[in-house]
């Protein structure tokens, strides 16, 4: 019985890390919004020196977390994201309002449809 | 190019540990669950091999999710007959005192020539010599053949055979096994000692020497494969 039970242990393992998986996706989700919507707001009053901070900040989480991004997530969507997030940044520089919005609602698409990639839901599983 | 071969090794080391760890049965005779484990294994670990723009988790961890289902449900198997029934089937007679079981036949869809394949694959070509068929789990038909047909044994003629001993390597290719050779309850110097009887100066100058505990032995010298 000894090896079923390192079977179960193990299963239980890895029912454990897809748990983390979910909060650490969502978390990183939450934070880079967090630092987009900091940004909308400083860009909407014309406060573009702040905007561009604000997606400094998103780009810093980003990057921070792209070990774990590589291991746990698929590269074409980590690509999508930073591609995106980059040229929010280029927008931001520019001052162009429109562009930046149009930028940070794909963003939000990317992330997510990341967060929700790894959340469990009959659309997620099918 | 490099992730690829890393990716690869992983992939490769994981599934030998996996396969191996699921036991001699995946190699050989499969019951059901274990032939869909061994389908699915190697297509499910091949994805991260082929686009490395897919996390190699994402090919480790159902080969570790099917190879912790396949021992749990191994294991719930061997302490359950019922659940082994559910899992695994049953056994089915297929001949039964010499009469084909057709019912039996039919559901388990296996049709006259399959049958007679079998039997001929079991060294069996008169299947009026049959008395029982019986179709395993895992798809291998056994055969027990009438006892008038069956190959005479010593006990048949009333004679007392000698009980052979289970012979074991203690010489492979050059090398010594010393835990069979202890295990056979000899020595080298036995070793040494037989090999001089049959000729033959080192352990090292024989390919092959084999032993049982009644000190019987075959030995096999080496010979020059590499030509001249």
């Amino acid at each position: 019985m000894a090896r079923e039970k390192w079977a179960l242990l193990l299963l239980l393992s890895l029912v454990a890390v897809s748990a983390w998986n979910i909060y650490a996706a969502q978390r990183l989700c939450h934070r880079v919004d967090a630092q987009l919507l900091e940004a909308e707001n400083h860009a909407a009053g014309e406060n573009w020196h702040e905007a561009r901070r604000g997606l400094e900040k998103a780009v810093e989480i980003w990057q921070e977390a792209e070990e774990y991004t590589h291991i746990f997530i698929r590269h074409t969507e980590i690509d999508s994201c930073a591609d995106v997030l980059y040229d929010a940044l280029g927008s931001a520089l520019e001052q162009n309002r429109e562009e930046l919005q149009a930028n940070l609602e794909k963003l939000r698409y990317h992330l997510l449809s990341i967060s929700r990639m790894e959340r469990i839901s009959f659309g997620s599983i099918f | 190019m490099a992730i690829v071969l890393i990716r690869t090794l992983i992939i490769y080391l994981t599934l030998l540990l996996t396969m191996r760890l699921l036991g001699k049965r995946q190699l050989g005779e499969m019951e059901l669950s274990e032939f869909v484990l061994a389908s699915l294994i190697a297509d499910l670990a091949a994805h991260p091999l082929q686009d490395i723009g897919i996390p190699m988790i994402n090919g480790l961890v159902p080969v570790l999710t099917l190879f912790c289902c396949e021992v749990i449900i191994a294991g719930l198997g061997m302490k359950s007959i019922k659940l082994r029934a559910l899992l695994f089937g049953r056994p089915s007679l297929l001949i039964q005192q010499g009469r084909i079981l057709q019912r039996e036949m039919h559901s388990n869809r296996f049709t006259a020539e399959e049958l007679m394949q079998e039997l001929r694959n079991q060294g069996c070509y008169d299947i009026s010599q049959v008395q029982y068929a019986i179709l395993e789990t895992d798809g291998k038909l056994n055969v027990m053949p009438k006892a008038g047909d069956k190959p005479i044994t010593p006990r048949m003629l009333g004679i007392e055979a000698e009980e052979e001993a289970y012979p074991s390597i203690v010489i492979n290719n050059g090398h010594i096994l010393s835990s069979n050779l202890k295990w056979l309850g000899l020595d080298e110097r036995w070793l040494k000692q037989e090999l001089k009887k049959a000729g033959y100066n080192s352990p090292e100058s024989i390919y092959l020497m084999i032993a049982d505990k009644n000190g019987r032995t075959f030995i096999t010298e080496k010979e020059n494969i590499n030509g001249a």
